[in-house]
C-alpha cells in the first residue's frame, strides 16, 4: 500500500456490497448463529439442570440397587427397604442420610382438560428439609406434610397452575406452594413431594429408589462409601460426581449427536451462504475492481478489502445473533419458561469464533478468482 | 522523455488454431502536452491499443515505453506501480467506482498515485472547481447525469497529474454539448499538466481537438491528414506505417 492513510479506507467502502445484499448476509449469519445458539443453550440447559439436582452441595453419596444409577431411566421396581436408611445413618462418617423416591406420574390441573395434564418426574424426598430435595426455588416454599407439592415452573406453564393452586395426581389433591428452578430437562420436568405421598401415589410404601447421604465436614466421602459398601455389599454407592455423571450420560445420550449434526450444519450452512453472498458480492462488484485494477489498485489491497468485507458481515451477523439468542432465552424464561435456553460465554465464544472462521474459508474461493480478474474489463463495462 | 512509445507492437489474442493478431506492428510516439486521436470501427483494436499502452496487457511482440521506463520484463506489480502513478483513464463510461462519491473517487486516483491524503483532497477540490462540481461533491455516481460522471472522471484522471491520459471512446455515451465540454475539459486539463493524451473515437466532432489523427483498422495503425472529414470505417482502406511522426 502506497502512502495515503484514506486508501484502505476508500478501498473498504469501494469493495462493500449493496445495502441489501450485505444486510441479506448479515442476516443470514445471524440466523444461523441463533440456530446453533439455541441448540447448544438448550443442550447446555438440560445438562445444567441435571447437574443442578445431581450435584446439590449436601447429597454427597448415593445409594441404590445395582442398575439404578440416575434419576431419569432404569427400573423403577428395584427399590431399596427404606428400612436401610436407619442402619446407613450409624455408619461413622454419616452426618445424615434420607430417602428419596423417583417415579412418573401424571398432574393434572383440576376442573381442567386433557390439555392441562402433563407426566413429570416425581421426587419424593423427606420434605421440607430432607436430602434430595429441590436444588433452588424461583418462588414459594418446600411442600410440608402429604397435601403440598413444589413444581418446577416450566411444568407449571404447561399446566397453567399457580402458587396456591390445587392439582390432582393419582386421584390425590395436592397444592402447589412452591415453584422451582433447574429442574427442566426439557422431555419432563420434576415435582416435589414427601416421600410418605409418593409412596400412596404410586404404592410403593416402605421402598426408595436411592439413600442419600450426607457425610460429616472434613472427612473424605470415599472412606464413608467405602464404609457403607462394606455394610451393604449387594448396593450401588455412588460419589455425586458419579451420580451427575450419570445422569449427564442419559440426558445426553441421543442429544448429543443430534445437537453435533445440527449445529455442523448449521455451520456448514452458515458457510456457504457467506462464501455465496461474498461469491456475489464479487460478481456485483467486479466492474468495480475491475476499475481499481486498470487505475493501479493492487490485488493484496483489494483481496484484503474483500475478506475484511466477509468478516465484518461474519462478525456483524454474529453478534446480532447472540443478541437475539439473549434476547430470546430472556423472553422464553419469561413467558415459556418450557424451552430452558442456557448462554454460556463459552458457547458463544466458540460459535462466534467457528462462524467468523468459517465464513472467512466460505469466502476465500471467490476472493481467491480476484486473481482472474481482467482489468481490461474496465474497457468493456 | 518522450511519455508514450510503442515500437513494433504485435497483439495476439487466443491460441492454437483460435490464435488471431489484433494489432500488427504498431509504432506510436506522443509528446507531451500532445493529443492524439485514435480513430477507428468497433473491433478494429483500439481498446487493445489502449490496453497495451497502459501496461495492462503484454504484448506478444515490440516494446512499450511509459513515461520513460519500458515495460518489457517489468513485474505486474511494477507495471501497476508505473501505472498508478504515470497514467490517467478517462472509459466510455465514467466507470466512477460506484459506493465513492465524486470527490472520493477523484481522491483515490490521487492516492493510489502515492500523493498523500491532504495533497489529494486539496488537488481534487481544485479540479473538481475547475470542473463546475464542487457543488455537486459529495454526491454518488449514481446522483450524477452522464456528463457530470464524465466530467469527474476527467478530473480523476489528472488528479495525480499523469505522464500519459488514455481515453477510450469518452464521448460516445454523452449528446453533443456534453461531449464538447467533457473534452474541451479533458485536453485543458491534460495540458495543465503537460500530459500526452491518446483518444480512441469514432466521434468525428473531436478531429478539430487533434493535433494528430491516426487511423486503426483490423489492428494496423495509419494517419488521417488534419482537417479531413474522413471517419474511419470498416471499409477504408490503410496503408501500415511503422512510425507516425
Amino acid at each position: 500500500m502506497r502512502t495515503g492513510s484514506n486508501l484502505p479506507r476508500f478501498l473498504a467502502v469501494a469493495l462493500r456490497s449493496r445495502r441489501l445484499r450485505d444486510w441479506l448476509a448479515i442476516t443470514g449469519v445471524a440466523a444461523c448463529t441463533l440456530l446453533v445458539l439455541v441448540i447448544a443453550s438448550a443442550f447446555r440447559s438440560v445438562t445444567q439442570a441435571v447437574e443442578s439436582y445431581a450435584g446439590q452441595a449436601n447429597a454427597d453419596l448415593w445409594v441404590a440397587m445395582p442398575g439404578t444409577d440416575n434419576m431419569i431411566r432404569g427400573s423403577f421396581a428395584s427399590m431399596l427397604p427404606i428400612e436401610y436408611r436407619d442402619s446407613m445413618t450409624t455408619i461413622p462418617g454419616v452426618a445424615a442420610a434420607d430417602p428419596v423416591l423417583k417415579a412418573f406420574l401424571t398432574v393434572q390441573k383440576l376442573d381442567s382438560d386433557a390439555a392441562h395434564r402433563a407426566t413429570l418426574l416425581s421426587v419424593g424426598y423427606r420434605a421440607p428439609g430432607g436430602l434430595g430435595g429441590p436444588p433452588e426455588f424461583a418462588a414459594g416454599r418446600a411442600p410440608r406434610g402429604r397435601h403440598e407439592i413444589a413444581l418446577d415452573r416450566a411444568a407449571a406453564f404447561r399446566l397453567a397452575v399457580h402458587l396456591g393452586d390445587t392439582v390432582g395426581i393419582a386421584g390425590h389433591k395436592v397444592q402447589v406452594v412452591g415453584l422451582t428452578r433447574g429442574t427442566n430437562i426439557l422431555a419432563t420436568q420434576f415435582f416435589f413431594a414427601d416421600i410418605a405421598a409418593s409412596s400412596i401415589a404410586t404404592d410403593t410404601r416402605g421402598k426408595a429408589s436411592f439413600i442419600v447421604l450426607k457425610v460429616q465436614t472434613g472427612l473424605d466421602p470415599a472412606i464413608v462409601a467405602a464404609a457403607v459398601e462394606a455394610r451393604f455389599p449387594d448396593l450401588m454407592v455412588m460419589s455425586r460426581r458419579d451420580f451427575v455423571n450419570s445422569n449427564r450420560r442419559e440426558v445426553t445420550t441421543g442429544f448429543v449427536p443430534m445437537i453435533a449434526l445440527m449445529g455442523g450444519l448449521g455451520m456448514a450452512a452458515a458457510a456457504v451462504l457467506v462464501g455465496l453472498l461474498v461469491n456475489g458480492a464479487v460478481e456485483d462488484r467486479r466492474d468495480d475492481i475491475a476499475i481499481l485494477f486498470a487505475l493501479g489498485a493492487g490485488l493484496a489491497p483489494v483481496t484484503r478489502g474483500m475478506l475484511r468485507g466477509a468478516l465484518r458481515q461474519a462478525a456483524l451477523g454474529s453478534v446480532i445473533g447472540v443478541l437475539l439468542a439473549v434476547i430470546l432465552a430472556i423472553g422464553l424464561d419469561q413467558w415459556m419458561p418450557i424451552i430452558p435456553l442456557r448462554l454460556t460465554g463459552l458457547d458463544v465464544a466458540i460459535v462466534v469464533g467457528i462462524f467468523v472462521l468459517a465464513s472467512g474459508v466460505g469466502a476465500t474461493a471467490p476472493i481467491l478468482a480476484l486473481q482472474n480478474l481482467d482489468p481490461m474489463e474496465a474497457f468493456r463495462s | 522523455m518522450t511519455p508514450l512509445r510503442l515500437d513494433h507492437v504485435c497483439q495476439d489474442r487466443g491460441s492454437g488454431r483460435r490464435q488471431g493478431r489484433v494489432l500488427h506492428d504498431v509504432s506510436l510516439s506522443i509528446e507531451s502536452g500532445e493529443l492524439v486521436l485514435l480513430e477507428g470501427p468497433s473491433g478494429a483494436g483500439k481498446s487493445t491499443l489502449l490496453g497495451v499502452a497502459a501496461g495492462l496487457l503484454t504484448p506478444s511482440s515490440g516494446e512499450v515505453t511509459l513515461a520513460g521506463l519500458s515495460l518489457r520484463g517489468a513485474t505486474p506489480r511494477a507495471r501497476r506501480d508505473l501505472r498508478a502513478r504515470s497514467v490517467g483513464f478517462v472509459f466510455q463510461r465514467a466507470n466512477l467506482v460506484a459506493n465513492l462519491t465524486a470527490r472520493d473517487n477523484v481522491r483515490l486516483m490521487a492516492e493510489l498515485a502515492g500523493m498523500t491524503a491532504a495533497d489529494g483532497a486539496a488537488r481534487a477540490d481544485a479540479l473538481l472547481e475547475r470542473v463546475g462540481l464542487r457543488g455537486l461533491r459529495h454526491r454518488f455516481p449514481h446522483e450524477l447525469s452522464g456528463g457530470e460522471e464524465q466530467r469527474v472522471a476527467v478530473a480523476r484522471a489528472v488528479v495525480h497529474r499523469p505522464a500519459v491520459v488514455l481515453a477510450d471512446e469518452p464521448t460516445a455515451s454523452l449528446d453533443g454539448i456534453s461531449g464538447r465540454a467533457v473534452t474541451e475539459l479533458l485536453i485543458e486539463l491534460a495540458r495543465a499538466v503537460g500530459s500526452a493524451v491518446l483518444v480512441s473515437t469514432y466521434d468525428p466532432r473531436l478531429g478539430p481537438y487533434a493535433d494528430r489523427r491516426l487511423a486503426i483498422l483490423d489492428g494496423q495503425l495509419g494517419p488521417i491528414p488534419l482537417g479531413s472529414g474522413t471517419t474511419v470505417t470498416g471499409n477504408t482502406p490503410m496503408n501500415p506505417i511503422s512510425d507516425v511522426r
